[in-house]
């Protein structure tokens, strides 16, 4: 009870007989002393701060109608929003922010960023610009590089062809003098012939290449003779003996002349400059039938594959 | 508005918050809308007339609207300090007050003691009896007065 008068007490604000019977207790009891002191330093301290001042710069900011950003955001009442709508809005405008410094960098530009790939390897660096043709013999007597040969354009191989007509006809130089040999030495073969061997050499290369121009380097060829004859008995060992002396070898195991049920089956590897004359050959025996296929297996330079089919004309 | 007012508008907000930028959100408002009751006053015709206890329930309106908002997070580029502190006075007693006292407490100490307003405007702004008023204001002193141990 006493407690409760205290700040009653203190104020003055108690009648007389009160203030003498609390004044009473407070001489005979310490806590109520105690609180009377509390209250009388809190009474103290409180008129101290009263005496705080504002300052100008405050006061006129307070009076001012201009709103601050302060302002502007208690306005908003941000603190009031729901938090998962606060969180929400917070991570857009961060996210939008974040989108809008990515569109902005250039990424492609080069000079900004130096992006290489992994999967990449530079094997070697051309000064000279794609598509160039390359001679053999060239100044710089270097060997043409692989990259380079596979990005000729088919089309310009075939100015490559005079060269290599020269390298084939060059290789091939000791052939020729055998296949000479082998022309004087047979009765049939005349010194016309042998003439012929060199142009037929030209023009054999002629048609090859004619017939190659537009195919694609590294692709095989197979070529397929057809022919109908009556009497194998008496061909096959001819047209065999003529295959061995223009340097024909059987291509795979089959041994040349084979005799099967319907026919005589050569396969053989030839050099190209002796296949009109192995035409010109069958043709005394009949008709010659020749297809050219593409295949995958790849003869070297200066060979050609052949399948020779001598079909017997009584078992047809 | 007097200057009077203004400044007790902002000490009451100084010390109720203790943080000088809410302080002067909350004063603006404070005033703003009691500049809007005084023009609306003079529009009807009536002389401007701001009671005490008017005052008192704008302020105590603006205090509920905005206890619960945290502190402005914005930079407070003003160097200087909005409100000048006498030299002697130790804050950190009446930061202990702000967490120990409640909030009728609270309003009972800074509007009787501080501002000096009289008991009796203090309950009608409030909406209170005058004992009420005076109940609070003691306990708030014996609160305040036992921190000093």
């Amino acid at each position: 009870m006493c407690q409760e008068l205290l700040y009653d007490y203190v104020t003055d604000s108690l009648d007389n007989d009160r203030k003498e019977d609390v004044k009473n207790f407070l001489d005979n009891n310490e806590d109520c002393h105690l609180e009377k002191e509390n209250i009388e330093f809190a009474l103290k301290y409180l008129n101290q701060l009263s005496k705080t001042e504002i300052s100008k710069p405050v006061e006129a900011q307070l009076t001012s109608k201009e709103l601050s950003v302060h302002e502007l955001v208690n306005y908003l009442n941000w603190y009031r929003w729901n938090d998962m709508l606060r969180w929400g809005v917070q991570a857009l405008a961060v996210s939008s922010i974040v989108a809008f410094i990515a569109v902005q960098i250039p990424w492609l530009n080069k000079k900004v960023f130096q992006f290489t790939d992994a999967n990449t390897v530079v094997l070697a660096k051309l000064s000279r610009p794609v598509g160039e043709i390359v001679k053999q013999g060239s100044e710089t007597n270097k060997p043409v590089s692989s990259m380079e040969k596979i990005k000729l354009a088919p089309e310009k191989v075939a100015k490559n062809i005079p060269d290599v007509q020269k390298a084939i006809v060059k290789s091939k130089s000791k052939e020729k003098i055998e296949t000479k040999k082998v022309k004087q030495a047979s009765p049939t073969v005349n010194n016309t012939k042998t003439e012929t061997v060199l142009s037929t050499t030209a023009t054999t290369n002629s048609i090859s290449i004619e017939k190659n121009k537009n195919k694609v380097a590294g692709t095989g060829r197979l070529y397929r003779v057809y022919m109908v004859l009556p009497d194998l008995e008496t061909a096959e060992p001819k047209i065999t003996k003529k295959i061995r002396a223009l340097n024909g070898n059987k291509a795979g195991r089959v041994e040349l002349g084979l005799r099967k049920k319907e026919g005589l089956y050569y396969h053989f590897i030839m050099p190209s400059n002796n296949e009109t004359l192995l035409y010109n050959y069958l043709k005394e025996f009949g008709a010659v039938k020749v297809y050219e296929k593409e295949h995958s297996r790849v003869m070297a330079e200066g060979q050609k594959r052949f399948i020779l089919w001598i079909q017997d004309l009584n078992k047809e | 508005m007097s200057e009077s007012i203004i400044q007790k508008i902002s000490l009451f907000f100084f010390y109720a918050f203790l943080d000088e930028r809410q302080a002067i959100v909350a004063s603006k408002k404070a005033i703003d809308v009691l500049n809007k009751k005084v023009s609306l006053s003079e529009g009807t015709g009536n002389a401007p007339d701001l009671e005490p206890s008017l005052i008192i329930h704008i302020i105590f309106k603006i205090w509920k609207s905005m206890k619960d908002s945290n502190s402005l997070s914005f930079t407070n580029f003003n160097l200087e300090a909005g409100w000048i502190v006498p030299e002697d006075i130790n804050l950190g007693l009446w930061r202990q007050f702000l967490k120990d006292a409640s909030e009728p407490e609270l309003h009972a100490a800074i509007l009787s003691q501080i501002l000096f307003f009289s008991d009796a405007d203090i309950s009608k702004g409030l909406g209170v009896t005058v004992g009420t008023v005076r109940m609070r204001t003691s306990y708030a002193l014996r609160k305040l007065g036992a921190l000093r141990l």
